[in-house]
């Protein structure tokens, strides 16, 4: 079972809630924006969730204040896009 | 002089396709070249030869064009509703120019491609989406076959204006921005309904393709490239636009154009989200390749834009990267904040401020945008960077330690 989380970047503002909450899977860059850690982006600019994470990724969803994040869950998380 | 043109599918169109009917044709011209559309009775014939065609769209995404329309009929006929056809004439790219030229040359082939594609997928409503520049002609043009089905919608002249899912955006009376992607336009496009946008000059091969077959088609370019498309070439400030060949060479497009080898420099393939080479044996294809002999390199929209000998190429990067940073929809964070660092970096190195660390920071830059931004405009500036910082390893190195290979304008 994978997961995959999905920033929507017209949204995120860098408040940070996500970095703090999933600081396995995201580092904060130059101006505090999500960045994947090493091995931890996926094609399309998603992020990985591995299990382990999984409780931390839905928590990060429901806290972002900005409604930027969506997780999808399934094996359809990493199907190719378009 | 002539130069003798080898018979294979490459370079200039022999005999254009797009352009057959003659400068500015009107409808009459337009019948007495190409015929009236095929009836309604060959419908299935029709969708089975763009299948056939293998076509990509033209208007820099080269995805293949049937799949679009099957996933549509798909997506139509599983939530009954009927789906939305929107012709993309928006040509944000500032190189590329065939859009407008076919859209006034040629409106009739782009309508037929409209036309057929909304009445063989049941379409509610057909848009036509261009600057407003070129309406008087297209309205013109629908008055000529007394056609009123077709809605025209006039789009910003900004750089990221037409991409797919700001054309939507602006359709829905929103800024002409683009969208976080939040699924695929044939599932929810246009106020939710399946949506078919494709690029006008796909529409006009569409057209064609219809009449003539997908073998016809195939006559020109390659296998892995079939059919023509519209190139626009800009060399010393001017510009032409010439129908070629799928995956024509650029060595042989240039020697057509009679641009002698010996004064190029280097050439940009794909306009400002393009790259850059010095290789004339490159060929000007869909989409990338650069493990096959010759390499191939994705002509986007259609453009190539000429370097001379006089001129700095860090320079001329320099400005693209101002203007690409300057044009961002300022919606995304790492695009907001990354890409003007990036066009303040790059211009540092063009203007010879010299610091060891530059390239390195630059390249840094650029994998730290790419893949996050809700379009491709990121990725695509650093990817132009970062050629330019490939390509032109050797006016790096001069630029760092404070000189320049090129005698440029503006002499420091």
């Amino acid at each position: 079972m994978s997961a995959e989380l999905n920033i929507n970047w017209t949204r995120c503002q860098g408040r940070g809630l996500c970095l703090e909450l999933m600081a396995d899977s995201l580092d904060s860059e130059p101006w505090g924006y999500p960045l994947p850690r090493e091995g931890q982006g996926t094609d399309h600019g998603k992020v990985r969730v591995q299990a382990d994470q999984l409780e931390a990724a839905r928590e990060a969803v429901k806290m972002c204040p900005l409604s930027a994040l969506s997780l999808q869950e399934g094996d359809s998380a990493l199907d190719g896009q378009r | 002089m002539t130069t003798t043109i080898p018979t294979m599918h490459s370079g200039v169109l022999e005999e254009p396709r797009l352009l057959a009917a003659g400068p500015d044709a009107r409808w009459t011209e337009h019948l007495e070249c190409f015929g009236p559309l095929p009836p309604t009775t060959s419908d299935q014939q029709i969708l089975a030869e763009w299948d056939a065609s293998g076509l990509a769209g033209r208007g820099g995404g080269a995805f293949p064009t049937a799949r679009k329309i099957a996933a549509v009929q798909r997506s139509a006929a599983r939530t009954r509703r009927a789906p939305v056809v929107i012709g993309n004439g928006s040509e944000g790219e500032p190189l590329s120019c065939k859009d407008q030229l076919l859209l006034v040359h040629a409106p009739h082939l782009v309508l037929d491609g409209l036309l057929l594609t909304s009445r063989i997928l049941g379409a509610s409503h057909s848009w036509l989406a261009a600057k407003s520049g070129v309406h008087p002609r297209l309205l013109e043009a629908l008055a000529e076959r007394g056609e009123n089905s077709v809605a025209l919608h006039a789009t910003d002249s900004h750089f990221l204006a037409g991409q797919a899912t700001a054309v939507m955006s602006s359709l829905e009376g929103g800024p002409s921005l683009p969208r976080h992607p939040a699924g695929h336009l044939s599932d929810a496009g246009l106020a939710g309904a399946p949506t078919l946008l494709v690029n006008v000059e796909t529409l006009a091969h569409l057209a064609l393709i219809a009449r003539y077959s997908a073998a016809w088609f195939q006559t020109a370019g390659t296998a892995a490239d079939p059919g023509s498309r519209l190139l626009t070439i800009h060399d010393q400030g001017r510009y032409q636009v010439h129908e070629v060949h799928g995956s024509s060479d650029l060595s042989l497009v240039l020697e057509q154009l009679q641009i002698s080898a010996a004064n190029i420099q280097a050439v940009l393939v794909g306009g400002y989200h393009g790259q850059w080479t010095k290789d004339p044996r490159i060929q000007l294809a869909a989409t990338n390749d650069v493990h096959r002999r010759p390499v191939a390199l994705a002509a986007g929209a259609g453009v190539i834009e000429v370097l001379r000998h006089d001129a700095c190429p860090l320079e001329r990067t320099s400005q693209i990267i101002d203007y690409l940073a300057r044009s961002s929809a300022r919606q995304c964070g790492p695009c907001l904040h990354g890409l003007p660092t990036l066009a303040r970096d790059f211009q540092a190195l063009a203007q010879r401020r010299a610091n060891a660390q530059l390239p390195e920071q630059i390249r840094r830059l650029g994998a730290l945008v790419t893949g996050r931004g809700s379009c491709h405009h990121p990725d695509a500036s650093a990817r132009l960077a970062i050629s330019a910082l490939q390509v032109f390893g050797d006016e790096v190195a001069a630029h760092r330690s404070g000189t320049c290979l090129h005698t440029t304008q503006e002499q420091r």
